[in-house]
C-alpha cells in the first residue's frame, strides 16, 4: 500500500513537471484588413447602406459568398452602382418613409446583398435569377442583364417595370424582409386555419407548374403564387411581397383569376396579414404600395449614375 | 514482477522535460507572410508601367479552345486595363475594370468586377455564343488566379478552379498595345491555316487546326505501326506560335514554332528543327468549319430556292419581321446548321452532314431547332413559307466550288443532278439580306 502511495505521489509529481515553460504571445494581430482601394460605390454604400441599415452590399464577385455549383461571372461595376441605388430608392426608403424611421429597415432587411453578373444557369436549360439564405443573405443575379433603357412595360405587374428582372429582384427582398417579421411577432394562428388542409411542402413546384395554367390552378386554391402553396410562412410572405410591388389592377385580376372559393381565401388570409402589419408594425400596406408606386414614377427621371 | 511493472510504466513520465524545443521557421506569423506576400505581388504588377502581356487558356484542359494573348495594366485604386483581340475586343479597344489580390492558399489574383474582354471567356452565356449548349459552361475559363512567383520578368499564375499554368511577362518594346494586337492579328491571318504537314527528316505527322481556336491536332503512325494522335495549344507572338507546354514529337522536344513569310503561303520552323507546311486544305473543311452568309439575288440564289426565298422575304415582311442575317454555320460546338437572326430573336435548324469527297457534302435536317424565333418560324402559319427555305438543303449531296481554293472568299454549293439548287455564300458578314 505504501509502495502504491509512492508510486502515485511520483505519478503527480512527473504531471506538475511538465508544464513549465512559458511562450510569449505575438503581439501582432493575425487578423488584417484587406488590401483594398475604396471606390466612389464603396464611399457610397458606406454611406447609405451600412452605416444607414447595417447592410453589406457585396458586388466584388467572391466565388464563397455566391453558388459554387454554377460558372459564375462578376457584376458590372457601373450596372451594380445602378441597381444599389435602384434597391436603396424603391426597397430601402419606401420603409422609412412609411416607418418614420430606418428602424424597421435596419431590423428586418436582409443582411447581405451579394451582386452576380451572369445568371446561374442549370443544366435543364432554367435559369436562377435570385436566391436567398434564411432571410440573411440575398444573392441577385443577372446583375450585368439590368437594363435601365428598357421603356417601361405596362403589362409588367410590378410598378417599376423599367428592368425586366425587377420582377424578381425586389419581390425576393420583400418576401426575405416578411419572414424575419413573422419571425420577431408570430401572426394569428386563424391565419393558417384558412388553407391548412391545402398546404403541399415541397410538392408546390411539381403540384402548381411554373406556368400560366399552373399560377391559376394555385390562385383558385386559394394562393397567391405556386410558392405560397408550400407552407403557412410562404403564404404570409407572398401575400405580403406580391401585394405591396403590384398595382391594384393586377391584384384584382389575380382575385378575379382566383374564383369565388380560391379568390375568398386570398382575401381572409390578405385581412389577417394587412391586420398584422398595421397592429404589429404600424404599417399600412396600403400606404407602402403608394410610395412605392410613387418612388418607381420618381425613379424615371433619376440619375441612376450619379454617386452624389 | 509488479513493481517492476509499475516502474516500467511510472519511468517514462519522469522523463518529460520541461523546455519546450520549438523552434520557429519562419520570423514572422503566417498573417505577416501572406500580406507581405500580397503587397510585393502587387508592386510587381503595378511596377510594368507598359502593362503585362498574359497567354491566357480557358478550357477545361488548356487544349479545349486553345491560348489567348490578353494585355493588362495594373494601377492604383485595384483598377485594370485589358486589351484583346478576341470577342468583343479590336486591336485599338480597352476597357477598364477592377482587380484585387487577396489572401488564399498564397496570394490571389481576382478580376472581381466585370471586364467583358477578360470575362468573355468565363461567361456561361458566351457572347459569340460557343460551347452555348447544356451546361452553359461557355469556354469554362477562370478569372481568379493564385500567384505561384511575382517578378519583374515574369510572373507564374495558376487558374484557381482548372488549374491552368497562365505566365504574364511584360509588356516592352516601343509599339503601342494597339500596333502590338494588330501585328498579331496581321501574323495570325498569314499563318493560320486547316491543314498542315510536319515534316521532320524522314518523319511525318498530318496536323489539323482551327484557326478560331489556338490548337492544333497531330496524326502520325509511330514507329511500332500504331497511330497516335494528341491535341496542343497555343498562343501567337510576334514570331509565330508558342506552344501550352513543350511537347515530345519523334524523340524531339517542341516548344514554340516561328513562322517565316515567304510571301506565299509561308510555314513554320518548329524549335525541334522540324517544319510545319500548309497543305491544300479540302473545300468541305472551309465550308463546315467557317460562317458562310447568305444574299438575297437570282445570281447567288438558284431558280430551285430563289422562289422560295422571295415568299420567306414577304412571309417576313407580313408578321413585322426583318432578316437580319442567315448563314451556314457551326453555332455552337456540337451543331452546324442554318442560322439566322431578325428583328425579334435568333434561331437555327441543326443539320448533319457527311463529307463525300473534299469538295462533296451531304445534307440532312438533324431534327432539331434552336431558339424562340426559330420554333415561331417553324410552326404554322409561318412555317408554310419558312421550312420549304431550310428543306432546300435537306437530303441532298452539294458539290463546292469556290473563287480561291487557298483563301476563299465565296462558296457555291450546288446540289449533285439538280443544278437549280445552287447557293452562292460569302464568308463576309452580310447584314440584312433583303434589303436592296
Amino acid at each position: 500500500m505504501k509502495k502504491i502511495c509512492l508510486y502515485l505521489a511520483m505519478l503527480a509529481l512527473s504531471v506538475l513537471m511538465v508544464n513549465c515553460s512559458e511562450e510569449k504571445l505575438d503581439p501582432n494581430s493575425v487578423i488584417r484588413e484587406p488590401i483594398r482601394v475604396e471606390t466612389p460605390l464603396d464611399q457610397w454604400l458606406n454611406t447609405n447602406y451600412v452605416g444607414a441599415y447595417n447592410i453589406d452590399v457585396q458586388y466584388r464577385f467572391a466565388d464563397i459568398q455566391s453558388q459554387m455549383n454554377y460558372n459564375l461571372i462578376p457584376a458590372d461595376y457601373q450596372k451594380s452602382v445602378q441597381l444599389a441605388k435602384v434597391i436603396h430608392f424603391l426597397c430601402l426608403a419606401p420603409y422609412d418613409s412609411v416607418t418614420g424611421s430606418r428602424d424597421f429597415a435596419r431590423l428586418a432587411f436582409p443582411k447581405f446583398l451579394v451582386f452576380v453578373g451572369s445568371g446561374a444557369h442549370n443544366n435543364n436549360g432554367t435559369v436562377i435569377l435570385g436566391t436567398a439564405e434564411d432571410g440573411i443573405r440575398v444573392v441577385m443575379y443577372q446583375v450585368n442583364s439590368w437594363n435601365t433603357d428598357v421603356p417601361p412595360n405596362p403589362a409588367n405587374f410590378y410598378p417599376m417595370s423599367n428592368a425586366w428582372n425587377s420582377v424578381r429582384y425586389f419581390h425576393t427582398l420583400h418576401h426575405e424582409l416578411g419572414h424575419i417579421l413573422h419571425q420577431l411577432k408570430p401572426y394569428s394562428q386563424t391565419f393558417r386555419a384558412i388553407s391548412a388542409t391545402d398546404y403541399v411542402q415541397d410538392d408546390w413546384s411539381t403540384v402548381y407548374a411554373n406556368n400560366p395554367d399552373g399560377l391559376r390552378s394555385a390562385r383558385q386554391a386559394g394562393f397567391i403564387t405556386q410558392y405560397s402553396s408550400k407552407n403557412d410562412n410562404e403564404d404570409f410572405v407572398e401575400l405580403f411581397s406580391i401585394y405591396i410591388t403590384s398595382t391594384q389592377a393586377f391584384w384584382n385580376e389575380a382575385l378575379a383569376q382566383a374564383g369565388e372559393e380560391g379568390g375568398n381565401k386570398i382575401q381572409s388570409k390578405f385581412s389577417i396579414m394587412y391586420d398584422y402589419m398595421l397592429n404589429e408594425w404600424d404599417i399600412d400596406l396600403n400606404e407602402l404600395r403608394r410610395v412605392i408606386d410613387v418612388s418607381q414614377k420618381q425613379l424615371e427621371t433619376m440619375d441612376l449614375n450619379n454617386l452624389d | 514482477m509488479k513493481k517492476i511493472c509499475l516502474i516500467v510504466l511510472v519511468f517514462p513520465l519522469f522523463l518529460q522535460s520541461c523546455l519546450k524545443y520549438e523552434e520557429d521557421l519562419f520570423d514572422k506569423n503566417a498573417t505577416e507572410r501572406i500580406m507581405e506576400a500580397l503587397a510585393q505581388a502587387d508592386q510587381v504588377l503595378r511596377g510594368a508601367t507598359n502593362g503585362w502581356i498574359m497567354s491566357y487558356y480557358p478550357g477545361i484542359a488548356p487544349e479545349e479552345w486553345g491560348g489567348y494573348t490578353l494585355l493588362m495594366k495594373f494601377e492604383a485604386e485595384n483598377k485594370v486595363t485589358i486589351s484583346s483581340l478576341y470577342g468583343i475586343g479590336k486591336t485599338d479597344s480597352t476597357e477598364v475594370s477592377m482587380y484585387e489580390l487577396l489572401a488564399e492558399t498564397g496570394p490571389l489574383l481576382s478580376f472581381n468586377t466585370l471586364n467583358p474582354l477578360m470575362h468573355y471567356f468565363s461567361d456561361p452565356r458566351n457572347p459569340d455564343g460557343i460551347n452555348d449548349g447544356a451546361g452553359n459552361v461557355g469556354m469554362g475559363g477562370d478569372y481568379e488566379f493564385i500567384v505561384i512567383s511575382a517578378a519583374t520578368d515574369k510572373v507564374v499564375l495558376k487558374s484557381k478552379k482548372r488549374g491552368h499554368t497562365i505566365i504574364m511577362t511584360p509588356f516592352t518594346g516601343a509599339a503601342s498595345w494597339g500596333d502590338y494586337l494588330t501585328q498579331i492579328k496581321d501574323l495570325e491571318t498569314k499563318m493560320f491555316k486547316y491543314t498542315y504537314m510536319y515534316v521532320d527528316g524522314t518523319d511525318t505527322a498530318w496536323v489539323t487546326a482551327r484557326p478560331r481556336y489556338r490548337k492544333q491536332t497531330f496524326k502520325y503512325t509511330d514507329k511500332a505501326g500504331e497511330n497516335q494522335t494528341f491535341d496542343v495549344a497555343f498562343v501567337s507572338d510576334l514570331n509565330g506560335i508558342v506552344f501550352y507546354e513543350p511537347f515530345e514529337l519523334f524523340d524531339k522536344t517542341i516548344a514554340r514554332m516561328d513562322f517565316v513569310d515567304d510571301g506565299e503561303d509561308g510555314w513554320f520552323n518548329a524549335s525541334s528543327g522540324g517544319k510545319l507546311v500548309p497543305t491544300v486544305t479540302p473545300l468541305t473543311t472551309f465550308f463546315l468549319y467557317e460562317d458562310w452568309y447568305f444574299k438575297y439575288n437570282s445570281d447567288d440564289i438558284g431558280t430551285y430556292g430563289f422562289s422560295r426565298w422571295t415568299a420567306f422575304r414577304n412571309g417576313l415582311a407580313s408578321t413585322g419581321r426583318e432578316l437580319i442575317f442567315a448563314c451556314l454555320s457551326q453555332y455552337s460546338s456540337d451543331a452546324w446548321g442554318f442560322s439566322f437572326a431578325t428583328n425579334l430573336g435568333t434561331g437555327s435548324v441543326e443539320f448533319d452532314y457527311t463529307v463525300e469527297a473534299d469538295d462533296r457534302v451531304y445534307l440532312e435536317f438533324a431534327g432539331w431547332i434552336r431558339g424562340q424565333e426559330c420554333i415561331d418560324l417553324w410552326e404554322q402559319p409561318n412555317g408554310a413559307w419558312f421550312i420549304p427555305v431550310i428543306a432546300t438543303f435537306h437530303e441532298a449531296t452539294f458539290t463546292i466550288t469556290t473563287d480561291n481554293p487557298k483563301d476563299p472568299t465565296w462558296l457555291r454549293i450546288t446540289e449533285d443532278g439538280y443544278a437549280a439548287n445552287s447557293y452562292r455564300l460569302y464568308k463576309e458578314y452580310t447584314p440584312y439580306p433583303f434589303r436592296p
